[in-house]
């Protein structure tokens, strides 16, 4: 099996696969610890939906890098969600679920009534469950994934007081004179990035996933911030590495499977901080 | 006093609690760095000295067919030059760049996998996509049909089911050769075109075809083709 798997790995794009889901499995657990303690566990989902939508329209548009509408258009909506969804008449929750299901919705119909594939439904189900996406990138997929990745890193490591602070005590981060707003923004913009990125390589609709999953394995097993980021990002690599390789090696599906790896490691975490508290 | 003992124990259960979680933490990144340590040592050992052919082995047995051939059709004289050209050959050492899952001249590469293409392949077979697991050889579909270029000329063998379409406006049938991806939701094929003689199977019906990686402008469009391609019962 291990000859096999060093077989596949000569593959260029399996190295490709391998690179980039790295990179997104890290980049998604680092704002993912900030999403669940801020209560928008689910906006993951919603994203990933009007990304779908933006893509649908991308394809129909037949724009030769659909990145540079799906981008955009997630940036605002992220934007929309985080920073006006408190002061609107719409609360947060309901606001993700509207757009998630709108977009949703008409991301499928105009693919329905404008696309010109001969395989509707295998775009559809690539764009939702990522089938083999990560395994068909191109140089320049693997690039703009590195790029936007290092961009996400450097942001976090450095904001990363203020997005602690922004995370915990909102009320209190613009008491003392901090742009609260501002540093909401960026982390709307940086998380609409890791979603975009994050859509090869599991697909629009098991993108939250990769962003709950390992924070909430984290949190099972420590208790500061520092520690459950640290543990996020070690414990998500780690999970999207065995679930890439799982899937070559075995043929099942690469999304799917990562999630399911991301489930069992939050097993895991769970039984192993059961005994901790029992022993303790 | 009191407090203090009813501190105490708070204390070190508090403590006891966290180094039991340093433990545990230190345990789960000790056991993740032994899978991957042990994942090293399994592949240069025992499992490929054991049950298949190393690298020196398949080229000596590669030189020495190529020399019982050379034997059998000039009996009179090998040629140095002749000999040293199937070593290269077999050894892979060519300057052309060589793409993962080709096979030069059936020079098998080292490993498990090889040997299942040494038992189930025939000679000049340059890209086996038999022995590739169904997300990998959806991948290197994908591949071929994204850069057909890498691949014109090439012998290429491939196992899926076949589908195959009528133009109505130009009567002309074409089959093809597909391959669903692990979700079942997409599929990849290659179209083929069987040399003279052969019956072309019914749709849906599984397929082992053979034959030679080319293409061709129709419309406009470029499309991919296996021509000469044979049947495997």
């Amino acid at each position: 099996m291990i000859t096999k798997l060093f077989y596949y790995m000569q593959f260029p794009f399996v190295q490709y696969a391998v690179i980039v889901g790295v990179l997104i499995a890290l980049c998604s657990s680092l704002l993912g610890v900030t999403l669940v303690l801020k209560r928008f566990s689910f906006i993951g989902d919603g994203l990933s939906h009007v990304a779908f939508g933006a893509i649908a329209i991308a394809s129909v548009l037949k724009l030769s890098n659909n990145m540079l509408l799906v981008l955009p258009i997630t940036i605002i909506s992220a934007i929309l969600l985080l920073r006006t969804g408190q002061n609107t008449k719409i609360k947060g929750d309901a606001a993700i679920a509207m757009i998630s299901v709108g977009a949703l919705a008409f991301g499928y119909l105009i693919m329905n009534l404008f696309s010109a594939s001969s395989n509707l439904s295998g775009d559809v189900c690539t764009t939702l469950f990522g089938s083999t996406s990560i395994l068909t990138l191109k140089p320049l997929d693997v690039w703009l994934s590195i790029g936007l990745s290092v961009v996400v890193i450097t942001l976090f490591i450095l904001f990363y007081n203020k997005i602690f602070a922004v995370t915990f005590d909102e009320n209190f981060m613009r008491a003392a004179g901090s742009n609260a707003q501002g540093y909401n923004l960026l982390i709307a913009v940086i998380i609409a990035v890791i979603i975009v990125l994050a859509m090869n390589l599991v697909g629009s609709l098991l993108i939250s996933a990769l962003v709950i999953f390992p924070a909430l394995s984290a949190m099972r097993l420590f208790r500061s911030f520092k520690s459950v980021t640290i543990f996020s990002a070690i414990l998500s690599v780690v999970c999207a590495l065995t679930g890439i390789l799982t899937s070559i090696l075995a043929g099942t599906p690469v999304g799917s499977t990562i999630v399911a790896v991301d489930v069992i490691a939050f097993g895991v975490c769970c039984l192993v901080s059961a005994v901790c508290r029992r022993q303790a | 006093m009191g407090n203090k003992n009813l501190l105490k124990p708070k204390k070190n259960k508090r403590m006891n609690k966290y180094s039991l979680k340093k433990q545990m933490t230190a345990l789960f990144a000790g056991c993740t760095v032994l899978v991957f340590l042990a994942g090293c040592s399994t592949s240069g050992g025992k499992l490929n000295t054991s049950k298949t052919p190393g690298v020196n082995d398949v080229l000596e047995a590669q030189i020495a067919e190529e020399e019982s051939k050379k034997e059998a059709e000039n009996s009179d004289i090998i040629s140095s030059e002749g000999l040293e050209t199937a070593s290269e050959e077999a050894s892979g050492s060519g300057e052309e760049q060589a793409i993962p899952g080709t096979l030069t001249d059936g020079a098998p590469e080292p490993g498990e996998i090889t040997s299942e293409v040494v038992l189930s392949t025939t000679e000049g077979i340059d890209v086996d996509l038999t022995i590739l697991s169904s997300t990998m050889v959806y991948s290197q579909v994908y591949d071929m049909v994204s850069k057909p270029e890498d691949y014109e000329g090439k012998i290429i063998r491939m196992q899926g089911y076949v589908g195959s379409y009528e133009d109505t406006l130009t009567g002309n049938k074409y089959y093809g050769c597909i391959i669903q991806d692990a979700t079942a939701c997409c599929a990849q094929g290659i179209e083929f075109v069987l040399s003279d003689g052969q019956e072309y199977p019914a749709d849906n019906e599984d397929v082992t075809v053979t034959g030679e990686f080319s293409t061709y402008e129709e419309d406009g469009f470029i499309y991919c083709t296996l021509k000469d391609a044979r049947l495997e019962p």
